[in-house]
C-alpha cells in the first residue's frame, strides 16, 4: 500500500529544533572513521607481512648459529685429537731421546784401551728419572799411566760428557765412575730412526 | 577493535624483532667463536707440525714390536742368531703409567761370547729396533781369551697402535 508524502507529513508535529544543526565539517567524522578503519587493516597488514619475514629471518639465523656451533664443535674435536696426537709424540721423543744406543760409547771406551790395559768391568746404567743420563762405572788394570785419561777423551768424542766423575786406584787396578751427560740430542724430529 | 589489533600486531612484531635482534647477536658471537678455534687449531697444527712429523717418521719403527709375544720373539730369535752362549734369558712385561707407551717388554739377558761379536750383536739389536732402550749394561772379562760376559736389560715399548700414523 502506497502513501503518499503529503499524508504522512500530516500525520508529524511540527516542533522547533532544539541544537542547532551541525556544522558541515562534521561530516568528515565517518569519512575520517572508515579512512582509519581501512588504515588500521593496511597497518595490520603490513605488520604481519613484517612478523612473517622477520619470523623467516629469526629461523635463517637460528640454523646459521647452530651450522656454526657444529663447525665449533667439530674444530674443537680436531683440536683436542691433535693436542692428543702432539702430546704421544712428545711422550715418544722422551723414550727415545732417553734410548740413545749405548754399543757406539762401549766400543770408543773399548778402543781407548791401550795394548797393556784391560777393561776388568765395565757397566751403564740408565738413570731412572732422567733416562738420557747414564751411571757409568768402569774397572780396568793397567799400567798406562795416561789410560784414564785417554778413555775419558774417547767418551767425549761421543755425544756424552762425564760429570761428577770419582776415581780410585790402587796398584794397576782403577775404579772410575762418572754420570754421563748427553751434550746434544742425538735424535731429534727431523732425524729419523735408521731404517 | 581496530586500535587493538593494530596494537597488538605491533607488539607482537616488535617481539619478533628483539627476538630476532638475540639470535643476531648470537650468531655474531658464536662466529666469533669459531674463527677464534679455528685460529687456535691453525696454530696449534702449525706448532705440532715438527712433533707429528716425528711421529710419522717413527711409525714403522715402532710397528716392529706390537705385541709382547713378538719382542720376546724377536729377541730370542736374535739371541740364536747372534751365536752367542746364553747364559740366563728372561723376559718380563711391565705396565708403565703412560698413555703412549702402556706396556714395556723387559728382556734380562746374560751370554758369553767373543767380544767383537758380542758388542757387533749389541749394535745390531739398536740400529734395528731404534726404539729399543738399554736400562743396565754390564760387561766383564769372559771365561777365555777374548770373550767378555754381558749382562743386560733390555726394554721394548709396546706403542699404542691407534697413535701410529697408517703405513
Amino acid at each position: 500500500m502506497l502513501i503518499s508524502r503529503e499524508n504522512l507529513h500530516d500525520l508529524k508535529t511540527e516542533r522547533n529544533d532544539i541544537l542547532p544543526p551541525l556544522p558541515m565539517i562534521m561530516r568528515l567524522v565517518p569519512i575520517l572513521f572508515y579512512l582509519s578503519a581501512f588504515g588500521a587493516v593496511v597497518l595490520i597488514a603490513i605488520n604481519f607481512l613484517q612478523i612473517g619475514h622477520s619470523s623467516a629471518q629469526l629461523e635463517a639465523v637460528r640454523q646459521e648459529t647452530a651450522q656454526t656451533k657444529t663447525k665449533i664443535t667439530e674444530t674443537q674435536t680436531a683440536r683436542t685429537e691433535l693436542e692428543a696426537r702432539t702430546k704421544h709424540a712428545v711422550d715418544l721423543l722422551q723414550w727415545v731421546e732417553g734410548s740413545v744406543g749405548v754399543q757406539s760409547l762401549t766400543v770408543e771406551i773399548s778402543r781407548s784401551m791401550a795394548p797393556k790395559s784391560a777393561i776388568n768391568e765395565l757397566s751403564l746404567s740408565r738413570d731412572e728419572k732422567n733416562n738420557s743420563q747414564l751411571q757409568f762405572a768402569l774397572k780396568l788394570q793397567t799400567a798406562d799411566s795416561g789410560q784414564l785419561e785417554r778413555t775419558i777423551e774417547a767418551i767425549r768424542k761421543t755425544s756424552f760428557r762425564p760429570f761428577s766423575a770419582k776415581q780410585s786406584q790402587e796398584g794397576n787396578r782403577i775404579s772410575y765412575e762418572a754420570t754421563l751427560i748427553r751434550e746434544t740430542p742425538v735424535v731429534t724430529a727431523s732425524n729419523p730412526p735408521n731404517e | 577493535m581496530f586500535v587493538q589489533g593494530v596494537l597488538q600486531s605491533q607488539k607482537r612484531l616488535a617481539k619478533v624483532n628483539k627476538e630476532l635482534a638475540a639470535a643476531q647477536s648470537t650468531a655474531r658471537g658464536v662466529e666469533l667463536s669459531l674463527k677464534n678455534e679455528r685460529t687456535s687449531l691453525a696454530q696449534i697444527q702449525k706448532n705440532s707440525a715438527t712433533m707429528l712429523e716425528f711421529l710419522n717418521s717413527w711409525s714403522d719403527a715402532l710397528r716392529k714390536i706390537e705385541t709382547p709375544e713378538a719382542g720376546e720373539l724377536n729377541i730370542a730369535s736374535r739371541v740364536k742368531q747372534g751365536g752367542l752362549i746364553t747364559l740366563s734369558q728372561r723376559f718380563e712385561s711391565i705396565s708403565a703409567k703412560n698413555d703412549t707407551i702402556p706396556q714395556i717388554i723387559r728382556a734380562h739377558l746374560t751370554f758369553e761370547g767373543d767380544y767383537v761379536k758380542t758388542l757387533n750383536w749389541l749394535g745390531r739389536v739398536e740400529a734395528d729396533l731404534p726404539s729399543s732402550r738399554v736400562t743396565n749394561l754390564r760387561i766383564v772379562r769372559g771365561e777365555t781369551g777374548n770373550d767378555v760376559r754381558m749382562s743386560l736389560v733390555l726394554d721394548l715399548p709396546l706403542v699404542k697402535k691407534d697413535i701410529l700414523a697408517t703405513p
